[in-house]
């Protein structure tokens, strides 16, 4: 009989041991205290993520697990692929355009930081709250001032048969500046959105899949006009000698894309995850953006480098209702594609 | 013991294992791709997505689009298959590598490459203007429905120059001798003994160049002109703007449906083609009979320089370029290799290709090897006959959304698989060659010396068929290699290949630098392709 009791405290040792190293196991794999999900330039190398995320790794003391999806679209996607049981805790790259599409599916949860009372009114993306807006830039043609001597002023010039096959627009199907740009001349055109896009198609010389190859076509000297944004400009100014690639300013005034990041609706970490949402309107955040995301921070009084100075502000901002936008694309693509 | 013989079965038929293996990996993500067409209704989905006039139009272009692709693929490859089939030249190894170029070189890098040739600012227009004194560029096809034509033919023609020349090789030279001796002219010999016995090898070329340029995206996209679409772009803007996960289905199922059509044309012709590959003879190429050849030779050799080879040179000097803020100027230099090889994750990214590039092409050569075995076997009915060609019809981008739906998780794992079954079919037709064309009695000897049928695989076929499984893997290491789509659509935090890190340079103000990473792929992919060649001894 004396044997049972060492046998059994074995077992129980064992069992112990196993059951050390099961939770062990399981909290070494929610050691990332935090899961945000970004698109794919916020968290290369030379996006945003490797300047902002250790910082707010070592301010908080709250570690993160970044996941990079794709682009916006396919953040958005695998949010609501994932709804019944989310895997992440932030999206961050929503932007105006998305953002009824998150709202519909109910992926998002409300939350105010403390500092969104600094946040001009007209960048506020929701009311509710459930997306917080971080940093916003105005749509605008670029101009390749060697290859073009007059520029064009408006978005009705850009039609004039002097501008024939000298503008690269990207596709509204597969890109996000390319849909901002349907969205551009949906607020200025309205109703005569079709009949615009049939007049501007002489104009387009192509479309491209995303702007990355669009832009590269521009600055390979394909064309002369392109669609991206006013702080494009800056970028020039800053790696390159100013002055030969210019955002235009049209009367027509200019749409701002805002992008904003949100709390997943039953979020695993929401504490950390409000955290990171007030982080993301801090001065070290903030000042991170205009070098590495090319965008205007959203919080008023941070200095901007000096490139910043060749990227005009517009005097009119546009604002476009996203959920309409589908109408829209499918009137201009109609235009493009009638014989 | 009847209970034992399905086991021994497994044992004597490793197929067996491997067909239903090889079929979850592709049916698997297939189904699950579908899936949501179920979501409110099959007939309603497909209704719905039959009812918009795009979606017809769509198909009107990539369908219209990709015949007249495939059409001039056929036109420019066929004289380059009869040089590699018939004549003996300098250079002739460099002509056959360049069918590593549709395989090998990814798609956007070839958009890039046009750009920087025959666009507007173009070394070509610059030189013609120059030459001609003109102030405007005079080529000016580039956006257009011919740009989209002649980006694809350029770019497939490899693929019909290799797969006819192959046969050509091999025709029987003797049926030729028979027509002449009875009097027949060179031009009734090649029409009507020539001709039909490479038929078959270029049905199948071009129904091959038919599928890559239907499947196209960017080519078609960037020079199609504004707004084109093919069903490919229809299924993107569904599954990624408008979040209908049922439509993007109906468009993948009948996107699915066509290919399926251009396989089932494809699997008629290889089989005809490889029933002539049975008596085939191969006759040594000769040198060129009469200057008038030569010449024409010779021009066709300036024709490709000029046409095909101009573009990739393009990229080659472009990846050279330091550029500074004025464009146009040229400042060679090293510098965009050097903070190519300096960038972080680049050593990581050239291994992990690696990795991906050698465990790919494993479960391609391996899957092609048991199917080549299998199918030199079956003499049963045509669908185990097209259930291998299968995946030649179904998109990658399709398969890595269904490994996605799957598994819940984007996993380096479904990557591999996605790559795997995208590769194995031009495996399965490099191993096909050897094991259709093997002697059966050195098999028959070894099972009568008392050889299981595995252990008679494994020690004859397998050496047997050794070189051309080597052709097989390296085929589908390059494939792997320069892949990014299956990653672009399910990319895996942290993991990084080539390919991707190429699509990202591009993607950020980086052009000179990706095409320096376009270099180093290609590279490294033209290297074993060129390995595999000389191995071959295909010159």
């Amino acid at each position: 009989m004396s044997t049972r009791p060492v046998i059994f405290k074995m077992t129980i040792a064992v069992l112990f041991t196993a059951l050390v190293a099961f939770t062990s196991s399981c909290v070494q794999k929610n050691d990332a205290q935090l899961v945000i999900y970004a698109y794919d330039s916020f968290a290369s190398e030379w996006g945003p993520a490797p300047i902002v995320i250790p910082a707010f790794e070592k301010a908080t003391g709250i570690k993160v697990e970044l996941v990079v999806p794709g682009d916006a679209g396919q953040v958005l996607a695998r949010a609501i692929d994932e709804k019944k049981a989310p895997v992440a805790d932030i999206l961050i790259g929503i932007d105006g355009n998305l953002l009824p599409k998150a709202l519909s599916a109910g992926v998002l949860a409300a939350y105010k930081p403390e500092e969104s009372k600094t946040i001009p009114a007209d960048l506020i993306l929701d009311g509710e709250w459930r997306l917080t807006p971080y940093d916003w830039s105005s749509f605008a043609i670029i101009w390749d001032s060697e290859k073009l001597a007059v520029p064009p002023e408006s978005l009705e010039d850009l039609t004039k048969p002097e501008y024939a096959r000298k503008l690269i627009l990207m596709d509204p199907r597969t890109s996000t500046p390319g849909l901002g740009f349907v969205a551009w001349t949906a607020s200025v055109y309205g109703d005569g959105l079709a009949d615009y896009w049939k007049r501007l198609k002489p104009s387009i010389l192509t479309m491209s899949p995303g702007w990355d190859t669009g832009y590269g076509l521009f600055t390979t000297g394909e064309a002369p006009l392109v669609i991206s944004y006013t702080t494009s400009a800056a970028y020039h100014a800053e790696y390159e000698t100013a002055g030969r690639y210019r955002a235009l300013e049209f009367s027509d005034g200019h749409p701002v894309q805002i992008e904003g990041a949100g709390i997943v609706a039953k979020a695993r970490h929401r504490k950390a995850a409000e955290a990171f949402i007030d982080f993301m309107l801090t001065h070290e955040f903030q000042s991170a953006l205009p070098l590495t995301n090319w965008m205007y921070p959203v919080m008023p009084g941070i200095a901007l480098p000096a490139s910043y100075s060749a990227a005009p502000e517009p005097a009119k901002t546009l604002t476009a209702s996203g959920a309409e936008l589908d109408g829209a694309v499918k009137k201009a693509l109609d235009a493009l594609q009638a014989p | 013991m009847p209970s034992k013989a399905p086991l021994r079965r497994l044992a004597v038929h490793p197929g067996a294992v491997l067909f239903p293996a090889f079929g979850l990996l592709l049916l698997v993500p297939l189904a699950a791709a579908f899936f949501p067409l179920f979501d409110g209704g099959v007939f309603r989905n497909l209704a719905r997505a039959f009812s918009e006039p795009r979606f017809v139009r769509s198909f009107g272009y990539g369908i219209s689009q990709a015949a007249a692709s495939a059409t001039l693929a056929a036109l420019v490859g066929l004289p380059g298959a009869f040089l590699l089939a018939k004549r003996r030249f300098p250079g002739k190894k460099i002509l056959s590598a360049l069918s590593a170029v549709p395989f090998c070189v990814p798609p956007l890098i070839i958009a890039i490459g046009f750009v920087l040739y025959y666009g507007r600012e173009g070394f070509l227009n610059r030189a013609l203007m120059s030459v001609f004194g003109l102030s405007e560029p005079p080529l000016q096809f580039l956006y257009s429905f011919s740009g989209v034509v002649l980006a694809h033919g350029f770019y497939n023609f490899p693929v019909v120059m290799r797969l006819v020349g192959d046969a050509w090789a091999t025709a029987p030279g003797r049926h030729e001798d028979a027509a002449r001796l009875l009097g027949a002219s060179e031009r009734r010999v090649f029409l009507t003994v020539t001709l039909p016995s490479i038929l078959p090898a270029l049905g199948a070329a071009m129904s091959l160049v038919f599928l890559m340029c239907f499947y196209s995206f960017v080519i078609v996209l960037l020079f199609g002109g504004p707004g084109v679409g093919t069903p490919e772009v229809e299924l993107y803007r569904a599954a990624r703007f408008d979040f209908d996960r049922p439509l993007a289905s109906a468009f993948a199922l009948a996107e699915t449906m066509v290919a399926m059509l251009v396989l089932y044309a494809y699997g008629t012709f290889e089989r005809h083609a490889a029933g002539d590959r049975r008596e085939a003879e191969r006759s040594d190429p000769t040198g060129f009979r009469s200057s008038g050849g030569l010449l024409m030779a010779l021009l066709y050799g300036a024709f490709i320089l000029v046409c095909f080879v101009g573009p990739l040179a393009s990229i080659v000097v472009e990846s050279l370029t330091v550029r500074t803020a004025a464009r146009g100027a040229w400042n060679p230099g090293l510098g965009n290799y050097v903070s190519l090889f300096a960038r972080r994750g680049f050593s990581s990214a050239a291994l992990n290709t690696l990795l991906l590039g050698l465990s790919s092409a494993a479960l391609a050569a391996a899957t092609g090897f048991t199917f080549s075995v299998a199918l030199k076997r079956s003499t049963s009915s045509i669908l185990s006959k097209l259930l291998p060609l299968l995946p030649l019809g179904v998109s990658s981008v399709v398969l890595a959304y269904g490994w996605n739906a799957v598994l819940g998780t984007p996993s380096v794992f479904a990557i591999a698989a996605v790559q795997a079954v995208s590769a194995y079919p031009f495996a399965l037709r490099a191993i096909q060659s050897s094991v259709g064309l093997a002697d059966e009695r050195y098999v028959e000897a070894a099972r009568l010396l008392g050889s299981t049928r595995l252990g008679a695989a494994l020690r004859v076929r397998l050496p047997m068929a050794a070189p051309s499984i080597a052709s097989g893997f390296a085929l589908a290491f390059a494939m792997s290699a320069g892949d990014a789509n299956a990653i672009i659509a399910a990319p895996v935090s942290g993991f990084e290949t080539l390919a991707l890190l190429l699509y990202r340079l591009a993607g950020a103000y980086r052009l000179n630098e990706a095409c320096a990473a376009a270099v180093v792929l290609a590279a490294g992919t033209g290297f074993v392709f060129f390995w595999k060649d000389a191995r071959d001894g295909l010159a």
